[in-house]
């Protein structure tokens, strides 16, 4: 049995945060030239400090049969206070519209098993080991330090300006994927949401509506890796799986171009087996573009044959193998790629620039159109040893 | 080691018998000391100069501009099928406009963020002078008025559109939490501005201020201010409104273009009607980008633009209807079948969606707003020009104020303060002389013929919303518009900047 306490500060990710700094802006325009031009892009915050970190670990560490299985719990609370955030703030009083503030409190809470079993057979002909790691965390957002709820992971052009996929809240876990809930489809195509407070009225445009809920949790439940390596005679075989569970993903795909909106072209949908032909009606962000992204990857898997030689030969070891990388993920996630997402790339412009240059680290769980399907990797090997 | 003391102390008695260590004046070839600086008008541009680019905001889709001109009558943005389907754009025409609307917000930041940075140019310049670094006091007045001045124009925009906003003056605003202002204090705020830097400022016309403040565009901002003080404070000031404007036009340095066009031309840097404008530049300084807001997705092949149009901004057929087919200013608009590049190949849409088959043609009329509108629909807002091959950005500079607005507020001043004014009447018929071959004078005028000759002449350049409000028709119904309150003649104070401090929200959001 162990356990363990421990607070520390975070190194910042750069320098220089708590002081005003000026950035390039456009050129200025002065008889007939335009020259360049410093404004200010940064305010200074001489209060900052270096984030902290208190961890709490207690633990239990097991080996029986001599040391083959070993096994090893962990339950740990990681709490980070006084988070660093380029903070939006007023202007007036602030010159910029963006400070690095202390502001932000995440407690990280988890199990993480693992457990190592050396020679679960092993004759002289057969050898079997395994591997398994499991663990889930619940990242609380307990304070973000400023007034909550609040959007964050703007959905983006075309059709969405101003509306979010992640909604922030003091006290509840991040990547809260909030929305309406369909309720079906009306005869003349419209989508029809259902009114959670009973008022009669579905209140469709105000960001926190008593008629949204949240859909789904960006973060996952469980995540677990089990790697496998059997020997057979001359035989080896490696697999290795991994997957995750209880996260949902905003498909942005969808979102965008899902539905047969009213007086949109019939071309270029996503057909997903979600695609209902009925509809006609512009997108809000609802239950169904919500997913459940559970999935096993098979992450690696490797196939070997190793010939004899006899003792005198120049070679002493000649071993073929094949493998693969990625090669089957299952999951009913209809997107591309049911990983978790933990932090938004964000939206993209009109020239397909990102809007940010910083990954937003509150809004775990959105799956951007900036997605491409993970490649498949298939290899054919020697190993010579001599 | 008995040579190495005896070295040393040889090398000791050089160094202190050397005479070139007394003199330390030696010239700086890397750095500018503080009393070589603030010499020139080119190093105080050094320092003035980047205070303008925040005006360039004024060009793009998504903030003050945007909602200036679709809160108003001449320009909206329906729902296109799938796109523009964010309500905002809709319910910005509609006044339905609240305070969690991102477009509220980034108008707030843009006037603030030229404000804040006028104070830290006028803390320098102020903390500069205070330890003697300025070495030209004529220059340094002067200076200093001009961002005074530029500072005055923020806070003019803010009272015309939010109303109660804090005012800050200082650089350093330590702790403090801006509060609200009421209104008619804001008002005499920028009035007493104005007048204070009015002597202090450049006078002199030239191409070296273009896109600057100057003496004729603080009179500007004066005699707009007079011109809506009843509005805004409760008390009419025609006539000081009319000194200013008085000012402007005996001056003799402005006058009207032969060609109304000629204001909206890609190089219309040389117009005589600018008192001030904003001076975009594709490559230096972009931010205008009109051609994407308005045109067709595909009027790119009309013009072989590098981006695709947004198909968004477009006019009304109530106020394009205000135009006389005969009148060259109908020419600010965009209507009719659509061309390619060549002007013989019709434009397609392959995925039109409206009756009339496939060839883009641009209809006054829009037939539904907040869905089902057709992508053909409306007229676009054709009175820049749109530069051939172009990317997103125009080089055409933006007037922000031009003279035939100075004329035609004068007209206006003069016919209420005597609504049989002939002379009144012929200012107005000065502008409309140049839009009509031959002229077709109006005989007499109402508020109805001056607020629509306003419209006709100014359209898409940020009046609007205000001539509106000025002449008690903001809250009327139009086509699309169901008719709203008074109260939505300011906008709400964005909810992320009450939320940290202490200001009130304006009534009814």
């Amino acid at each position: 049995m162990r356990a363990s306490w421990g607070q520390s500060g975070m190194q910042p990710i750069s320098d220089g945060l708590s002081r005003e700094t000026l950035g390039p802006n456009v050129h200025y325009y002065s008889d007939g030239n335009y020259l360049p031009g410093l404004t200010v892009v940064n305010n200074a915050n001489p209060n900052l400090r270096a984030e902290r970190n208190t961890a709490l670990n207690i633990g239990l560490d097991v080996q029986l049969f001599h040391g083959n299985l070993s096994a090893s719990l962990n339950w740990f609370q990681h709490t980070n206070d006084r988070l660093l955030i380029p903070t939006q703030v007023p202007q007036p009083p602030n010159q910029a519209g963006n400070t690095w503030l202390n502001t932000g409190e995440l407690r990280n809470t988890g199990m993480d098993a693992q457990i190592s079993w050396n020679h679960i057979v092993n004759t002289s002909q057969l050898d079997w080991s395994a591997d398994l790691v499991l663990w889930g965390t619940n990242t609380q957002l307990v304070n973000i330090g400023w007034s909550t709820p609040d959007f964050t992971a703007y959905i983006g052009s075309p059709g969405f300006c101003c509306a979010g996929y992640i909604l922030v809240e003091n006290d509840a876990p991040l990547g809260q994927l909030y929305g309406l809930v369909q309720a079906g489809v009306n005869p003349d195509g419209t989508i029809q949401y259902k009114d959670l407070n009973k008022d009669q009225t579905v209140d469709i445009y105000n960001a926190v509506s008593p008629d949204k809920q949240v859909l789904g949790q960006g973060t996952p439940k469980l995540e677990m890796g089990i790697n496998q390596t059997l020997r057979y005679g001359r035989w080896d075989l490696n697999v290795f799986l991994r997957g995750a569970f209880g996260h949902s993903l905003a498909h942005d795909n969808r979102v965008h171009y899902e539905n047969l909106e009213p007086d949109f072209g019939l071309y270029n949908h996503i057909k997903t087996s979600y695609f209902n032909s009925r509809i006609r009606d512009y997108t809000q962000i609802s239950d169904v573009f919500v997913e459940k992204a559970n999935f096993l990857r098979l992450d690696n898997a490797t196939l070997g044959y190793r010939f004899a030689f006899k003792e005198t030969a120049r070679i002493q070891m000649l071993r073929l193998y094949v493998g693969g990388q990625n090669m089957l993920v299952f999951s009913k996630y209809t997107g591309m790629d049911p990983e978790v997402r933990w932090q938004d790339n964000g939206t993209f412009d009109n020239g397909g620039r990102p809007y940010s240059a910083s990954p937003n680290l509150l809004a775990p769980g959105v799956d951007r159109r900036g997605t491409y399907y993970l490649s498949k990797t298939y290899f054919l090997g020697v190993q010579a040893g001599f | 080691m008995k040579q190495f003391i005896r070295l040393g102390i040889l090398s000791l008695l050089l160094l202190a018998l050397n005479p070139a260590c007394t003199q330390l004046d030696e010239p700086l070839y890397d750095q500018i000391s503080t009393d070589q600086f603030f010499t020139t008008q080119t190093e105080f541009d050094q320092i003035i100069g980047p205070l303008y680019t925040n005006l360039y905001g004024l060009g793009s889709h998504g903030g003050f501009f945007s909602m200036q001109e679709i809160s108003s009558d001449e320009v909206a943005i329906p729902n296109r099928g799938g796109d523009w389907g964010d309500d905002v754009w809709v319910r910005a025409h509609q006044h339905y406009y609240n305070a969690y609307d991102q477009p509220v917000s980034n108008a707030w930041s843009f006037l603030y963020s030229g404000i804040l940075a006028c104070n830290r140019i006028l803390d320098l310049l102020d903390k500069s002078n205070q330890q003697g670094h300025i070495p030209n006091t004529e220059l340094y007045t002067q200076n200093r008025a001009e961002a005074r001045a530029l500072r005055a124009l923020y806070y003019y925009w803010l009272l015309d559109f939010f109303g109660n906003v804090p005012i800050i003056t200082d650089y350093d605003t330590g702790n403090t939490i801006p509060t609200n202002t009421p209104r008619a204090q804001v008002f005499d705020f920028v009035e007493q501005e104005l007048l204070a830097v009015s002597p202090l400022i450049n006078k002199n016309i030239t191409q070296a201020n273009y896109g600057r403040m100057h003496y004729y565009a603080v009179q500007m901002l004066l005699a707009k201010l007079y011109l809506n003080a009843e509005v805004y404070a409760g008390t009419p000031r025609w006539n000081d409104a009319l000194d200013a404007c008085n000012t402007i036009i005996n001056a003799g340095l402005y006058a009207l273009e032969a060609d109304y066009f000629a204001n909206f031309k890609v190089q219309n840097q040389t117009s005589h009607e600018f008192i001030l404008a904003v001076p975009f530049d594709a490559k230096a300084a972009p931010g205008f980008n009109l051609a994407q807001m308005t045109l067709h997705y595909s009027a790119q092949a009309t013009y072989n633009l590098q981006q695709q149009p947004w198909n968004g901004y477009c006019s009304l057929q109530e106020f394009y209807e205000k135009y006389d087919s005969n009148d060259v200013r109908i020419n600010n608009f965009l209507v009719g079948p659509q061309y390619e590049a060549d002007g013989i190949t019709p434009l397609l849409d392959s995925n039109f969606d409206d009756p009339d088959g496939p060839q883009v043609v641009y209809t006054p009329e829009i037939n539904a707003f907040t869905m089902n509108c057709y992508r053909q629909a409306g007229v676009r807002i054709g009175k820049y020009e749109f530069e051939k091959g172009a990317g997103p950005d125009m080089s055409n500079d933006m007037p922000v104020f031009r003279f035939s607005d100075v004329l035609l507020m004068k007209a206006e001043i003069l016919w209420r303060l005597s609504p049989s004014s002939t002379e009144a009447l012929d200012l107005v018929n000065t502008v409309r002389k140049r839009a009509f071959e031959p002229d077709e004078d109006l005989p007499s005028l109402n508020a109805q013929t001056l607020l629509d000759e306003r419209g006709r002449e100014l359209f898409y350049e940020g009046v609007r919303r205000q001539d509106l409000i000025r002449f008690g028709v903001y809250g009327a119904p139009t086509e699309f518009m169901p008719g709203s309150d008074p109260c939505k003649e300011i906008m709400p104070i964005p909810a992320g900047h009450l939320n940290l401090s202490n200001l009130q929200q304006n009534p009814c959001y």
